[in-house]
């Protein structure tokens, strides 16, 4: 089945991404830096969530701006994208935030099978 | 081995510096502002990374108060920042930031000669 345009320019920022991780720390970095993206990303978004249903909007500023730094990092760039959106429309448009953050829920199910499959084994990294 | 503190509250970018920074650097690392202050002034650093978006205090109010230290006051300090928009690099210098490093880190070498023109001229 061929590919969308975007999904091939995101498929090739993940694997860049990797590739670059891979040179700055081998496989131990990419395997510890994919562990903690698949634990902290959930957390993030689950936790703007939270505190977007609390009407608490510097939580949430908080949160995905660490998601825009730790997509970007891994090359999740759709992930980064709408995580920056959502960074901006805490102050510019809050309306927007929840659909933003059901989207962003969305891609990390796509991301995440992506990252695990790139994940270096613990042998690999020995 | 000259003495590099890491203020960054993501696990996952003070794993990277670390990754990239301790074949050549001892590397102190401080989650919070607070922590950063309360410990820099004991730490030995020769140098300090910045996060700008920490929780709590923020980059630039860590900043402010390390200035106001005598004990810290002459650290070279450079911004790490996730924002990359156009006048940022001005509006940290202005700021008092000595140099300014974007995340993500994609070039390892624009970290490096940051870090290696502020020692530089530290040791000048």
């Amino acid at each position: 089945m061929p590919t969308s345009p975007s999904a091939d320019a995101s498929a090739v920022a993940l694997d860049r991404a990797l590739e670059r991780l891979r040179r700055f720390g081998g496989d131990a970095l990419l395997r510890d830096m994919i562990d903690l993206f698949l634990e902290h990303a959930p957390k993030r978004i689950a936790a703007s969530r939270q505190a977007l249903a609390s009407n608490d909007l510097a939580p949430v500023r908080l949160s995905v701006h660490s998601l825009v730094s730790s997509c970007a990092q891994l090359g999740a760039e759709q992930m980064r994208r709408l995580s920056a959106e959502a960074e901006q429309a805490v102050s510019s448009n809050p309306g927007a935030l929840a659909g933003l953050l059901e989207a962003l829920e969305r891609e990390f199910v796509v991301v995440r099978p992506l990252l695990a499959a790139a994940r270096p084994t613990d042998q690999d990294a020995s | 081995m000259k003495t590099i503190a890491v203020v960054e509250d993501n696990a996952d970018n003070r794993l990277l510096l670390r990754a990239l920074l301790d074949e050549r650097f001892r590397i102190v690392e401080f989650e919070t502002g607070a922590d950063a202050i309360a410990g820099l002034a004991h730490a030995g650093a020769e140098l300090v990374l910045l996060d700008i978006s920490l929780p709590g205090m923020d980059g630039l109010e860590v900043l402010t108060r390390l200035r106001e230290d005598a004990r810290t006051f002459p650290l070279p300090i450079v911004a790490l920042t996730a924002h990359a928009m156009a006048g940022d690099r001005e509006t940290y210098l202005r700021a008092g930031f000595d140099d300014y490093v974007t995340k993500p880190i994609v070039d390892e070498t624009v970290l490096f000669d940051a870090i290696d023109r502020q020692l530089g001229k530290s040791a000048a």
